[in-house]
Protein backbone atom coordinates (compact mmCIF):
# COMPACT_ATOMS: atom_id res chain seq x y z
CA UNK A 1 0.00 0.00 0.00
CA UNK A 2 2.49 2.75 -0.36
CA UNK A 3 0.67 5.15 -2.32
CA UNK A 4 2.24 8.66 -3.04
CA UNK A 5 1.63 10.62 -0.33
CA UNK A 6 -0.56 13.37 -2.39
CA UNK A 7 -2.94 10.92 -4.32
CA UNK A 8 -4.00 9.76 -0.79
CA UNK A 9 -4.63 13.21 -0.05
CA UNK A 10 -6.38 14.42 -3.04
CA UNK A 11 -8.62 11.18 -2.74
CA UNK A 12 -10.20 12.21 0.21
CA UNK A 13 -11.12 15.63 -0.75
CA UNK A 14 -12.26 14.98 -4.06
CA UNK A 15 -16.37 14.72 -3.14
CA UNK A 16 -15.35 17.95 -0.75
CA UNK A 17 -14.31 20.02 -4.42
CA UNK A 18 -17.29 18.62 -6.45
CA UNK A 19 -19.95 19.08 -3.99
CA UNK A 20 -18.04 22.91 -3.64
CA UNK A 21 -17.89 23.29 -7.64
CA UNK A 22 -21.59 22.11 -7.61
CA UNK A 23 -22.51 24.49 -4.92
CA UNK A 24 -21.38 27.77 -7.40
CA UNK A 25 -23.49 26.65 -10.08
CA UNK A 26 -25.54 23.56 -11.86
CA UNK A 27 -21.81 21.70 -14.03
CA UNK A 28 -21.97 19.19 -16.53
CA UNK A 29 -18.96 15.71 -15.92
CA UNK A 30 -16.64 17.27 -18.53
CA UNK A 31 -16.47 21.39 -17.08
CA UNK A 32 -16.29 19.41 -13.58
CA UNK A 33 -13.83 16.80 -14.73
CA UNK A 34 -11.55 19.92 -16.86
CA UNK A 35 -11.54 22.09 -13.34
CA UNK A 36 -10.75 19.23 -11.12
CA UNK A 37 -7.94 18.05 -13.71
CA UNK A 38 -6.19 21.25 -13.89
CA UNK A 39 -6.47 22.39 -10.34
CA UNK A 40 -5.15 18.81 -8.16
CA UNK A 41 -4.50 16.60 -11.19
CA UNK A 42 -7.08 14.20 -11.39
CA UNK A 43 -7.55 11.94 -13.86
CA UNK A 44 -10.42 13.44 -15.81
CA UNK A 45 -12.19 9.58 -16.63
CA UNK A 46 -12.26 9.20 -12.43
CA UNK A 47 -15.31 12.24 -12.18
CA UNK A 48 -18.13 9.49 -13.77
CA UNK A 49 -17.91 6.80 -11.34
CA UNK A 50 -17.57 9.68 -9.12
CA UNK A 51 -20.69 11.11 -10.05
CA UNK A 52 -22.50 8.10 -10.44
CA UNK A 53 -21.62 7.44 -6.72
CA UNK A 54 -22.89 11.06 -5.61
CA UNK A 55 -26.15 10.34 -7.39
CA UNK A 56 -26.48 7.21 -5.87
CA UNK A 57 -25.70 8.41 -2.81
CA UNK A 58 -28.95 11.21 -3.53
CA UNK A 59 -26.15 14.28 -2.89
CA UNK A 60 -26.63 15.41 -6.35
CA UNK A 61 -29.20 15.11 -9.55
CA UNK A 62 -29.47 15.30 -13.08
CA UNK A 63 -31.38 16.82 -16.11
CA UNK A 64 -30.51 17.32 -19.17
CA UNK A 65 -29.82 20.86 -21.35
CA UNK A 66 -30.22 21.22 -24.86
CA UNK A 67 -27.30 22.76 -26.34
CA UNK A 68 -27.01 24.65 -29.63
CA UNK A 69 -23.06 23.17 -30.03
CA UNK A 70 -23.76 19.83 -29.94
CA UNK A 71 -25.81 16.62 -27.88
CA UNK A 72 -28.28 18.02 -25.23
CA UNK A 73 -25.61 17.52 -22.12
CA UNK A 74 -26.60 15.84 -18.38
CA UNK A 75 -26.16 18.91 -16.02
CA UNK A 76 -25.52 17.64 -12.75
CA UNK A 77 -27.08 19.98 -9.16
CA UNK A 78 -26.83 19.44 -5.43
CA UNK A 79 -29.55 18.45 -3.89
CA UNK A 80 -30.80 19.38 -0.27
CA UNK A 81 -29.13 16.56 1.00
CA UNK A 82 -25.72 17.43 -0.52
CA UNK A 83 -25.74 21.24 0.79
CA UNK A 84 -26.12 19.45 3.94
CA UNK A 85 -23.49 16.92 3.02
CA UNK A 86 -21.03 19.94 2.06
CA UNK A 87 -21.75 22.26 4.99
CA UNK A 88 -20.15 19.27 6.90
CA UNK A 89 -17.81 18.09 5.01
CA UNK A 90 -16.28 21.78 4.73
CA UNK A 91 -16.57 22.27 8.03
CA UNK A 92 -14.54 19.13 8.84
CA UNK A 93 -11.98 20.24 6.32
CA UNK A 94 -11.35 23.52 7.47
CA UNK A 95 -10.78 22.40 10.96
CA UNK A 96 -8.35 19.52 9.80
CA UNK A 97 -6.26 21.63 8.31
CA UNK A 98 -6.58 24.24 11.11
CA UNK A 99 -5.65 21.38 13.46
CA UNK A 100 -2.48 20.32 10.61
CA UNK A 101 -1.20 23.88 9.81
CA UNK A 102 -0.51 24.10 13.47
CA UNK A 103 1.04 20.95 13.99
CA UNK A 104 3.41 21.94 10.54
CA UNK A 105 3.91 25.40 10.19
CA UNK A 106 3.79 25.54 14.56
CA UNK A 107 6.28 27.65 16.14
CA UNK A 108 5.77 26.39 19.65
CA UNK A 109 7.51 23.24 18.65
CA UNK A 110 10.30 24.79 16.62
CA UNK A 111 10.99 26.98 19.30
CA UNK A 112 11.90 24.16 22.02
CA UNK A 113 14.16 22.56 19.34
CA UNK B 1 -15.22 9.51 -34.90
CA UNK B 2 -11.36 8.60 -35.07
CA UNK B 3 -9.42 4.87 -33.97
CA UNK B 4 -8.73 6.28 -30.23
CA UNK B 5 -12.68 7.15 -29.34
CA UNK B 6 -13.56 4.60 -30.56
CA UNK B 7 -10.81 1.64 -28.90
CA UNK B 8 -11.82 3.95 -25.74
CA UNK B 9 -15.33 3.35 -25.77
CA UNK B 10 -15.14 -0.40 -26.51
CA UNK B 11 -12.55 -1.07 -24.32
CA UNK B 12 -14.44 0.38 -21.53
CA UNK B 13 -17.22 -1.59 -22.81
CA UNK B 14 -16.02 -5.12 -22.77
CA UNK B 15 -14.24 -4.18 -18.97
CA UNK B 16 -18.26 -3.68 -18.27
CA UNK B 17 -19.57 -6.82 -19.92
CA UNK B 18 -21.63 -8.61 -16.95
CA UNK B 19 -23.24 -5.83 -15.52
CA UNK B 20 -26.88 -4.42 -16.33
CA UNK B 21 -26.94 -3.29 -19.92
CA UNK B 22 -28.96 -0.10 -19.24
CA UNK B 23 -25.91 0.81 -16.51
CA UNK B 24 -23.17 0.06 -19.01
CA UNK B 25 -24.59 1.89 -21.97
CA UNK B 26 -24.98 5.29 -19.29
CA UNK B 27 -21.89 4.75 -18.62
CA UNK B 28 -20.63 4.95 -21.88
CA UNK B 29 -22.83 7.62 -23.53
CA UNK B 30 -21.32 9.12 -20.51
CA UNK B 31 -17.83 8.95 -21.86
CA UNK B 32 -19.05 9.29 -25.57
CA UNK B 33 -20.35 12.61 -24.51
CA UNK B 34 -16.98 13.96 -22.78
CA UNK B 35 -15.11 13.24 -26.38
CA UNK B 36 -17.94 14.91 -28.06
CA UNK B 37 -17.57 17.78 -25.89
CA UNK B 38 -13.66 17.68 -26.34
CA UNK B 39 -14.20 18.03 -30.11
CA UNK B 40 -16.36 21.17 -29.30
CA UNK B 41 -13.29 22.61 -27.56
CA UNK B 42 -11.29 21.90 -29.97
CA UNK B 43 -8.63 19.16 -28.47
CA UNK B 44 -7.72 15.79 -30.21
CA UNK B 45 -9.14 12.56 -29.33
CA UNK B 46 -5.69 11.10 -28.44
CA UNK B 47 -4.98 14.11 -26.02
CA UNK B 48 -8.58 13.40 -24.17
CA UNK B 49 -8.28 9.76 -23.99
CA UNK B 50 -4.46 10.32 -22.49
CA UNK B 51 -6.70 12.82 -20.08
CA UNK B 52 -9.22 10.01 -19.17
CA UNK B 53 -7.27 7.47 -17.52
CA UNK B 54 -7.16 3.76 -18.12
CA UNK B 55 -10.61 2.31 -19.50
CA UNK B 56 -9.98 -1.05 -17.77
CA UNK B 57 -9.16 0.66 -14.56
CA UNK B 58 -12.41 3.03 -14.81
CA UNK B 59 -14.61 0.25 -16.01
CA UNK B 60 -13.56 -1.81 -12.70
CA UNK B 61 -14.59 1.21 -10.19
CA UNK B 62 -17.95 2.31 -12.07
CA UNK B 63 -18.54 -2.08 -11.69
CA UNK B 64 -18.46 -1.76 -8.39
CA UNK B 65 -20.11 1.15 -7.77
CA UNK B 66 -23.15 -0.62 -9.87
CA UNK B 67 -22.82 -3.59 -7.54
CA UNK B 68 -23.31 -1.44 -4.33
CA UNK B 69 -26.04 0.04 -5.80
CA UNK B 70 -27.51 -3.50 -6.50
CA UNK B 71 -26.59 -4.28 -3.14
CA UNK B 72 -27.74 -1.12 -1.33
CA UNK B 73 -31.46 -2.65 -3.49
CA UNK B 74 -31.20 -6.01 -3.07
CA UNK B 75 -29.65 -8.16 -0.20
CA UNK B 76 -29.05 -11.29 -2.22
CA UNK B 77 -25.67 -13.68 -1.67
CA UNK B 78 -25.28 -13.56 -5.08
CA UNK B 79 -25.17 -9.68 -5.53
CA UNK B 80 -22.60 -9.83 -2.10
CA UNK B 81 -20.73 -12.35 -3.98
CA UNK B 82 -20.93 -10.07 -7.33
CA UNK B 83 -19.67 -7.39 -5.09
CA UNK B 84 -16.86 -9.36 -2.79
CA UNK B 85 -15.07 -10.32 -6.47
CA UNK B 86 -15.37 -6.48 -7.96
CA UNK B 87 -14.12 -5.25 -4.72
CA UNK B 88 -10.99 -7.71 -4.71
CA UNK B 89 -10.57 -6.95 -8.54
CA UNK B 90 -9.72 -3.15 -7.51
CA UNK B 91 -6.66 -4.63 -5.93
CA UNK B 92 -7.57 -2.04 -3.10
CA UNK B 93 -7.15 -5.13 -0.40
CA UNK B 94 -3.86 -6.98 -0.34
CA UNK B 95 -4.32 -9.57 -2.48
CA UNK B 96 -2.28 -12.06 0.00
CA UNK B 97 -4.56 -10.89 2.88
CA UNK B 98 -7.47 -11.23 0.64
CA UNK B 99 -6.69 -15.07 -0.37
CA UNK B 100 -5.48 -15.39 3.48
CA UNK B 101 -9.33 -13.93 4.46
CA UNK B 102 -11.61 -15.01 2.25
CA UNK B 103 -11.36 -18.50 2.21
CA UNK B 104 -11.02 -18.50 6.05
CA UNK B 105 -14.33 -16.24 6.37
CA UNK B 106 -15.66 -18.73 4.00
CA UNK B 107 -14.75 -21.70 6.21
CA UNK B 108 -15.91 -19.54 9.52
CA UNK B 109 -19.53 -18.91 7.44
CA UNK B 110 -19.63 -22.79 6.56
CA UNK B 111 -18.56 -24.50 10.08
CA UNK B 112 -21.36 -21.65 11.55
CA UNK B 113 -23.74 -23.02 8.76
CA UNK B 114 -23.29 -26.54 9.40
CA UNK B 115 -23.83 -25.99 13.24
CA UNK B 116 -27.14 -24.35 13.05
CA UNK B 117 -28.19 -27.03 10.43
CA UNK B 118 -27.12 -29.67 13.36
CA UNK B 119 -28.83 -27.76 16.31
CA UNK B 120 -31.83 -27.43 13.98
CA UNK B 121 -32.08 -30.82 12.88
CA UNK B 122 -31.34 -32.21 16.44
CA UNK B 123 -34.34 -30.29 17.78
CA UNK B 124 -36.37 -31.56 15.13
CA UNK B 125 -34.94 -35.79 16.25
CA UNK B 126 -35.72 -34.72 20.09
CA UNK B 127 -39.48 -33.43 19.48
CA UNK B 128 -40.12 -37.31 17.74
CA UNK B 129 -38.08 -39.55 19.07
CA UNK B 130 -37.20 -37.95 22.46
CA UNK B 131 -40.16 -40.11 24.32
CA UNK B 132 -38.38 -43.18 22.64
CA UNK B 133 -35.00 -41.78 24.43
CA UNK B 134 -37.08 -42.37 27.78
CA UNK B 135 -37.59 -38.58 28.51
CA UNK B 136 -41.04 -37.32 28.91
CA UNK B 137 -43.35 -36.20 26.24
CA UNK B 138 -43.27 -32.82 27.82
CA UNK B 139 -39.37 -32.82 27.85
CA UNK B 140 -38.35 -33.66 24.56
CA UNK B 141 -41.22 -31.65 22.59
CA UNK B 142 -39.53 -28.58 24.77
CA UNK B 143 -35.73 -29.43 24.48
CA UNK B 144 -36.47 -30.26 21.11
CA UNK B 145 -38.31 -26.65 20.41
CA UNK B 146 -36.24 -24.86 22.15
CA UNK B 147 -32.60 -26.26 20.13
CA UNK B 148 -34.94 -25.31 16.51
CA UNK B 149 -35.54 -21.45 18.53
CA UNK B 150 -32.04 -21.11 18.87
CA UNK B 151 -30.76 -22.65 15.42
CA UNK B 152 -33.64 -19.86 14.18
CA UNK B 153 -31.77 -16.99 15.78
CA UNK B 154 -28.64 -18.17 15.69
CA UNK B 155 -29.37 -18.28 11.88
CA UNK B 156 -30.50 -14.68 12.27
CA UNK B 157 -27.38 -13.51 14.19
CA UNK B 158 -25.14 -15.04 11.81
CA UNK B 159 -27.13 -13.40 8.61
CA UNK B 160 -26.91 -9.50 10.56
CA UNK B 161 -23.12 -10.58 10.98
CA UNK B 162 -22.75 -11.21 7.04
CA UNK B 163 -24.80 -8.30 6.33
CA UNK B 164 -22.63 -5.86 7.95
CA UNK B 165 -19.43 -7.49 6.99
CA UNK B 166 -20.43 -7.15 3.07
CA UNK B 167 -21.91 -3.35 4.43
CA UNK B 168 -18.26 -2.85 5.53
CA UNK B 169 -16.67 -4.22 2.64
CA UNK B 170 -18.89 -1.77 0.28
CA UNK B 171 -17.38 1.21 2.79
CA UNK B 172 -13.51 0.86 2.64
CA UNK B 173 -13.89 0.01 -1.15
CA UNK B 174 -15.75 3.51 -1.48
CA UNK B 175 -12.91 5.30 1.33
CA UNK B 176 -10.19 4.06 -1.22
CA UNK B 177 -11.47 4.85 -4.15
CA UNK B 178 -8.67 5.54 -6.39
CA UNK B 179 -7.79 8.62 -8.11
CA UNK B 180 -6.68 8.13 -11.53
CA UNK B 181 -4.04 9.28 -12.94
CA UNK B 182 -3.39 10.88 -16.74
CA UNK B 183 -2.22 7.88 -18.52
CA UNK B 184 1.61 8.24 -19.42
CA UNK B 185 1.82 9.11 -15.73
CA UNK B 186 3.00 6.68 -13.37
CA UNK B 187 -0.18 4.82 -12.03
CA UNK B 188 -0.29 4.38 -8.64
CA UNK B 189 0.66 1.24 -7.22
CA UNK B 190 -2.69 -0.27 -4.79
Amino acid sequence: MSEPIDAQLKKGVLDLCVLELLSQGDSYAYEIASKLAEAIGMGEGTVYPLMRRLSADGLVETYMVESTTGPSRKYYRLTRTGRLALDEQRNAWRSFTKAVDGIVGGKRWAKRA
Amino acid sequence: MGEARLTFLATLRAGLRGAAPAAVDDAVADYASHFEVGAIKGRSEEDIVAALGDPLILADELRVEMRIDDWTERRSPIVAAKLIVGVIGLGIINAALAFIALPLVCLLVFLAVASIILILVAGVWLVFVGTSLGLGQAVSLLSGAGLVFAAVALGALLTLLLLGLVNSLARYARLHYRLLPRSGQTRETP
